[in-house]
């Protein structure tokens, strides 16, 4: 085996879908090459499920420099990871877009209305 | 034009007086604050008579609610938040959406922890005014389709910009519960916007 077949098998490992032999081969290939032994640590250490539950944190930039490390380490070899990520981000933009204070010129109430709002709270009380 | 915001001491006078049933404040309150009301939900609701009745919904609950005003926000912040709540319940009763379960939404992942669907880049043609306006509507729709208290926490945390802290406050919870709350909020509307941001997927109804 080499570096990119055992990144193509890297899925397949950790959802337990390979059979020993391919198990036992990536096993090899990560005990004689320390760049994929540490491939291999870094997938072990975080699932993507524990960088989604904490992305909140993440993205305040909350999480303690060790922890921030870790999901940085994953999110430089999971590209499902990155594509979640800036979904995420992007949501918070376009709610923000949506929705926001909005710094056009306000229009003033007609004062038609002011008074059927005034006759209404008259009537609900 | 309307006159610039209020200050802060005068808005305080402003609810002493309305506590106080003072008739004048009423209308003070409208004239102050109406037209930056008016404005926010003008970019939900584009039909113009809607968009009074949101107005005048939003002063009524308004009116009622000031008793309860504890001023950690501002007041023009607190009534944007009402304006823009107005709006979106009113938006939501013209498509006769239903509320969706925020579960549903969240995303799902494999025993392992992989995701079941992994996420893709979404489009960003974000830049035509055209589809600009329509991703606009359906973040808006989306996020009327939330249940009140994520609604809320959203509101107050990504569209106010409050701080965790103030939001807790706000809400009455933890500073971990409302974070929580914040984020399953923003994971439900990412599944919403996935369905139709997702390069080449087509929106689940017109």
């Amino acid at each position: 085996m080499n570096c990119d077949q055992l990144k193509t098998h890297l899925y397949d490992y950790s959802e337990q879908n390979l059979s020993e032999e391919q198990r036992a081969a990536v096993d090899r290939h990560a005990a004689e090459c320390p760049d994929c032994a540490e491939v291999m640590k870094t997938a072990a250490e975080l699932t993507c499920q524990e960088l989604a539950d904490f992305l909140h944190e993440y993205v305040d930039d909350a999480l303690p420099a060790e922890r921030k490390a870790v999901f940085e380490r994953h999110l430089n070899m999971c590209p499902p990871c990155v594509d979640f990520l800036e979904n995420y981000k992007r949501t918070i933009k376009l709610t923000e877009d949506a929705c926001g204070p909005c710094d056009d010129d306000a229009p003033e109430v007609p004062p038609a209305l002011v008074q059927a709002i005034l006759a209404a709270r008259k009537r609900s009380t | 034009m309307v006159p610039p915001e209020p200050t802060p001491d005068a808005d305080e006078a402003l609810i002493a007086a309305l506590r106080a049933g003072d008739e004048s404040a009423y209308e003070a309150l409208i004239t102050g604050h109406g037209g930056r009301m008016l404005a926010a939900i003008r970019r939900i609701l584009h039909n113009a008579d809607d968009a009074q009745d949101a107005l005048q919904e939003a002063f009524l609950s308004a009116f009622k609610a000031i008793e309860r005003f504890e001023g950690q926000s501002k007041l023009s912040t607190w009534l944007h938040r009402i304006a823009v709540n107005a709006a979106l319940m009113k938006l939501r009763s013209q498509k006769r959406r239903k509320e969706q379960s925020v579960e549903s939404l969240q995303p799902q992942f494999t025993d392992h922890g992989h995701f079941l669907e992994p996420p893709a880049p979404w489009s960003d043609s974000a830049e035509a005014a055209l589809e600009r306006e329509e991703t606009r509507q359906i973040v808006q729709e989306a996020i009327a389709g939330l249940p009140e208290n994520h609604r809320n926490a959203l509101l107050l945390r990504d569209i106010q910009g409050l701080s965790n802290e103030d939001v807790a406050k706000e809400l009455g919870v933890t500073v971990n519960a409302a974070k929580i709350r914040v984020h399953r909020a923003r994971l439900a509307l990412r599944g919403v916007l996935d369905g139709h941001l997702r390069p080449e997927s087509q929106p689940a109804e017109g």
